[in-house]
């Protein structure tokens, strides 16, 4: 080498080693970190893993470390709230399990695993429940892509580099945020421009819990569940890896692990013989595993799509906490073969909070207060809903008084718009519900024919709440000409996240006159 | 294995290794393998399809140069054979729903429509290779008969395989007849090359590329004409150093191996007329479509007693010219669109010159000289729009783009500033624009080897910004964007 190049190659390295020593102590400086917010887990791709871990890390600084994760999908992060779970345990078995919701979107075994791990070294939780459905072990898809590249892998330069050098993650930072994909700048500046109908917002909880707060288009309420089927048997390998690394290390005794197998809309073809494998496989090794295969399938109404919304969460996660609070007061956790792990189920349980409409105490009591206060409709008049019965009228409050009570970010004039439609389905009767008598039946049977108002009247019928299915805008439960009639009259419309349709609210003209 | 990946930086690192302590022929048999791993490494198919064109045209060329009316028809069968494969592999997929329509129009079923095939990487630049190879055979100017190896070697070179440059065969078989050395091969100068290649490719292209709205050329009525102004600019600069920095580090690699290749661009967007241009711009397909479709066409045109200022040979060589590098390039009524205009330009031009004779624009005043870049500027950015879509969405861009009352109303809007013009995007195009104009300013004034210049601590710094640069830069994409022209 020449003389020349051995100056340039000098210079070189030693400006190097100045600029990042200089661009290391800046980046650590408190205005740099004011300005430029990061952390370790800033780099990762797969954004499910860095948001849990995020809100994990805060969980922790708020709570201190919880003796039990569950780990899992959407499913599990959707399914279980542990606080009913915690609940429900403790009053079998008079444990205590403190659990974070570790559940992550479009996760795969084998992302579930590299959290564990990483879990594990960090924080020790002793206690792992890992809810699984046939869905996560499907052979490869992009998500091991991003899986690839989402972990802090001390053997990797690029891992090392973003947990040790806060440069590193700072030029990272700068990097991602000054050129966003254009696709994402476009989404997140206007969400009507892509298209896409919005996902229903979650309500993300303290402990990981993210509940959906009703049903949508995608519930087997309207979606035949069928069409979700698993395209055949295979098992994609890494994730049984995974699985089988998770097992090795829980029979080592370095935690226990519970599993669970997650409650599905029905048992798509092909499921069976991939869950019972794997069941199998972790029974054989001493693994405790829930099985659902003596339950009954949970109502489509607890479902939104193949997850479970709030409503159905609080069904599962209560018996999820008695069940496996049976098994700790059996002291049954090292026997696979209990029967307490195979239990039958012939009927779910109700919610608790349906007593309080989904409601917290004191936000009931407000309730209660605006009930008082209600003038839309006078309380002493019957309003009618010219459907079948789909759902009971107390399921339907009870997901807006859940979502009312759960979404963080909601304003007090939306809560008084659910706290209106709870109201008006206080007083709401289907049609099966109004007086049998025959001739009141064919007077119905007229109305909706002739819309002659007047038939309603000897009912006690003031009002006419009309529902349409946002997922068949096409089926009419009300009768068209009701929207031109000059005998009603509008007075209002709900349509709300919960609940997958809109409610429309007429007043019947010669009543108002009346009064 | 893309050009700028650790794996081929570790795989050219490797041949480089090697190449040096072998003799010719052994220089020049490594790098045929190392060429056909290259090509496996992408998709073993991709291999036999070379392997199949190199060997038919090596067949063909003696028979070419041999007896004429014997060798006027080798030729003409090596030119139907080469188009041929060119049309199979690229066109197919184009025609083939059409075809299957009309099989099904006359009654009979068909399953080609469900066929997909793959174009080879980099076929359309070896078809005009091997072109040109039996072209200069019939017109006798290749020297001597090159040995299989060499011959397939100057098909499938690895480092310019992807996307060129086309090199001639009198050019590059020679190269192959001397012996590489370490010493003679000025590798520090040929990474300097790689290296800007580089910087225009991670840095300017492919974040140029990133930030590049994917529907802006299919649904151009969803953005404002500011927003449609913006991005043509980044489309037009994105292009530019995704082509002209692949074809910068092909010369880097091929240098570092003693080999030396065509420069492709020479500051294109400089040029102050369209001839000019297209004497800057992808210079080695211009200089085979001068050669072998723009003279021929003249001189027939001569032959057939028509006049250089006759309005048929003012109007065909440029427009013919222009039509087959279209087709070359790709089918679509935008493409065939986007050569029509060029045509039209050059034609223009020819006009003017012919009605205005006077000095060269290079010898015209320098305000003259930046008008006339600039117009050319500004015509050549608006035919990229046809260039990447299709014939509605480029009327539908063009319309909303030139429109004074889409300016006048989306300029009124109090809130442009913030949202069109001052954000974080609009800033990012303005940065990497006007990093890609200093790049150019310097290689126009200074050259290349510009750096090589510079007292050595300044060299220093500059090697750590770059070094900064494109940690920045691949940091921000997963996946890095393909070269768009290995897709041609």
């Amino acid at each position: 080498m020449s003389a020349r190049r051995r100056k340039l190659l000098l210079w070189t390295v030693s400006l190097l080693i100045l600029f990042v020593g200089i661009g290391e102590v800046l980046s650590r400086s408190e205005v740099v970190q004011r300005l430029i917010p990061n952390d370790a887990y800033d780099f990762l791709e797969y954004g499910s893993a860095k948001n849990q871990l995020k809100r994990f890390s805060t969980y922790v600084h708020d709570y201190g470390i919880p003796n039990c994760v569950l780990l899992g999908s959407s499913l599990v992060q959707v399914g279980i709230d542990p606080e009913v779970f915690r609940q429900a345990l403790m009053v079998e078995s008079g444990i205590t399990l403190d659990c974070y919701n570790f559940g992550m979107d479009a996760s795969t075994l084998s992302s579930t695993e590299k959290v564990r791990t990483h879990l594990s070294k960090q924080y020790h939780p002793k206690y792992y429940v890992l809810g699984i459905s046939a869905f996560q072990f499907r052979p490869a898809d992009s998500s091991h892509l991003l899986e690839d590249s989402f972990f802090l892998d001390p053997a990797s330069l690029s891992d090392w580099l973003s947990v040790n050098s806060v440069l590193y993650r700072t030029i990272r930072y700068l990097s991602t945020e000054s050129f966003p994909k254009a696709s994402e700048a476009e989404s997140n500046a206007d969400p009507a421009k892509t298209g896409v109908r919005p996902e229903v917002p979650r309500s993300f909880q303290d402990s990981g819990y993210a509940p959906l707060p009703g049903y949508r288009d995608a519930s087997p309420l309207w979606f035949d569940s069928t069409k979700r089927d698993l395209s055949s048997t295979d098992i994609d390998p890494q994730d049984l890896v995974a699985f089988q690394a998770m097992i090795h290390q829980a029979v080592q005794g370095e935690f226990q692990l519970i599993i669970v197998q997650m409650p599905l809309p029905h048992r798509p073809s092909n499921e069976a013989e991939i869950i019972d494998r794997m069941l199998d496989y972790a029974r054989s090794e001493g693994i405790p595993v829930l099985s659902m295969g003596n339950a009954v399938t949970m109502p489509p109404t607890a479902f939104s799509d193949n997850h479970l919304h709030i409503y159905g969460s609080q069904i599962f996660s209560a018996w999820l906490g008695s069940q496996i609070g049976k098994a700790f007061a059996a002291d049954a956790l090292d026997k696979v073969d209990d029967p307490v792990w195979f239990p039958e189920v012939k009927e779910w349980a109700p919610p608790t909070a349906l007593a309080t409409l989904g409601l917290k105490d004191t936000s009931y009591q407000t309730y209660q207060a605006f009930l008082d206060q209600f003038k839309l409709a006078p309380s002493d008049v019957v309003i009618y809903l010219p459907s079948d019965e789909r759902f009971t009228r107390n399921f339907l409050q009870t997901l807006l008084g859940f979502e009312s009570d759960w979404r963080k970010d909601m304003t007090d004039e939306e809560r008084h718009k659910r706290y209106e439609l709870m109201a008006l389905l206080e007083q709401a009767r289907y049609r099966s519900e109004l007086p049998a008598a025959q001739t009141q039946r064919n007077q119905l049977a007229q109305w909706q024919e002739t819309l002659d108002s007047t038939l309603l009247a000897p009912l006690n019928v003031r009002y006419v709440l009309c529902r349409q299915d946002r997922a068949n805008p096409d089926v009419e439960y009300c009768p068209k000409g009701l929207v031109d009639s000059p005998q009603y009259k509008l007075v209002g419309t709900w349509n709300l996240d919960p609940l997958y349709e809109t409610y429309t609210l007429y007043q019947i003209e010669s009543a108002r006159a009346n009064r | 294995m893309t050009i700028t990946s650790i794996q081929f930086g570790v795989f050219t690192a490797v041949v480089i290794g090697l190449y040096y302590f072998l003799p010719r022929r052994g220089q020049n048999l490594l790098l045929l393998i190392a060429s056909y791993v290259f090509l496996v490494s992408w998709n073993w198919a991709f291999a036999v399809v070379y392997l199949l064109l190199t060997g038919v045209n090596y067949i063909l060329a003696p028979m070419v140069g041999g007896k004429k009316a014997r060798g006027r028809l080798a030729l003409l069968g090596g030119i139907l054979l080469n188009i041929g494969a060119l049309a199979f592999f690229k066109y197919a997929n184009f025609f083939l729903p059409s075809a299957v329509g009309l099989l099904q129009a006359i009654g009979i079923r068909s399953e080609l429509g469900s066929l997909q095939i793959l174009l080879p990487v980099g076929l359309s630049f070896a078809v005009v290779q091997a072109i040109s190879y039996l072209m200069d055979a019939w017109a006798g100017v290749n020297k001597g008969a090159p040995g299989f190896v060499d011959f397939a070697l100057y098909m499938a070179f690895f480092p310019r395989v992807i996307a060129g440059p086309i090199e001639r065969a009198r050019v590059f078989l020679p190269q192959l007849q001397q012996k590489r050395t370490f010493r003679t091969a000025k590798i520090s100068d040929h990474l300097i090359v790689f290296i800007q290649g580089l910087i225009r490719k991670m840095v300017i292209a492919d974040l140029l590329f990133l930030i590049l709205p994917q529907q802006v050329f299919q649904s151009p009525l969803r953005y404002s004409a500011v927003e449609l102004a913006v991005w043509l600019l980044a489309f037009t600069f994105a292009l530019y150093n995704d082509f002209a920095g692949y074809s910068m580090m092909a010369r880097g690699i091929a240098g570092c191996l003693g080999l030396s290749l065509t420069n492709n661009f020479e500051v294109p967007y400089f040029s102050r007329n369209f001839s000019e241009l297209w004497r800057r711009w992808h210079i080695s397909l211009s200089m085979w479509l001068r050669d072998y479709i723009f003279m021929p066409s003249v001189r027939s045109l001569l032959k057939m007693k028509f006049s250089r200022d006759h309005l048929f040979s003012i109007v065909i060589p440029p427009m013919l010219t222009m039509l087959v590098s279209a087709l070359w390039h790709g089918v679509g009524v935008g493409m065939f669109l986007w050569g029509f205009l060029h045509g039209l330009f050059l034609v223009i031009e020819r006009v003017m010159q012919l009605s205005r004779p006077g000095q060269p624009i290079q010898k015209q005043a320098v305000w003259r000289q930046l008008l006339s870049a600039g117009g050319v500027f500004v015509l050549v950015t608006l035919t990229w729009v046809p260039f990447r879509a299709d014939l509605a969405p480029t009327l539908q861009y063009w319309g909303k783009l030139l429109s004074p009352s889409e300016w006048i109303s989306a300029l009124g809007t109090p809130q442009i500033l913030q949202y069109q013009i001052l954000n974080r995007l609009t800033l990012d195009v303005v940065g990497l624009v006007g990093l890609s104009l200093i790049l150019d300013v310097i290689q126009y004034r200074f050259g290349e080897l510009a750096v090589a210049k510079l007292p050595i601590p300044v060299q220093a710094v500059v090697i750590n910004l770059v070094f900064f640069a494109l940690i920045f830069a691949s940091m921000a994409q997963i996946v890095p964007p393909p070269f768009v022209y290995q897709g041609f």
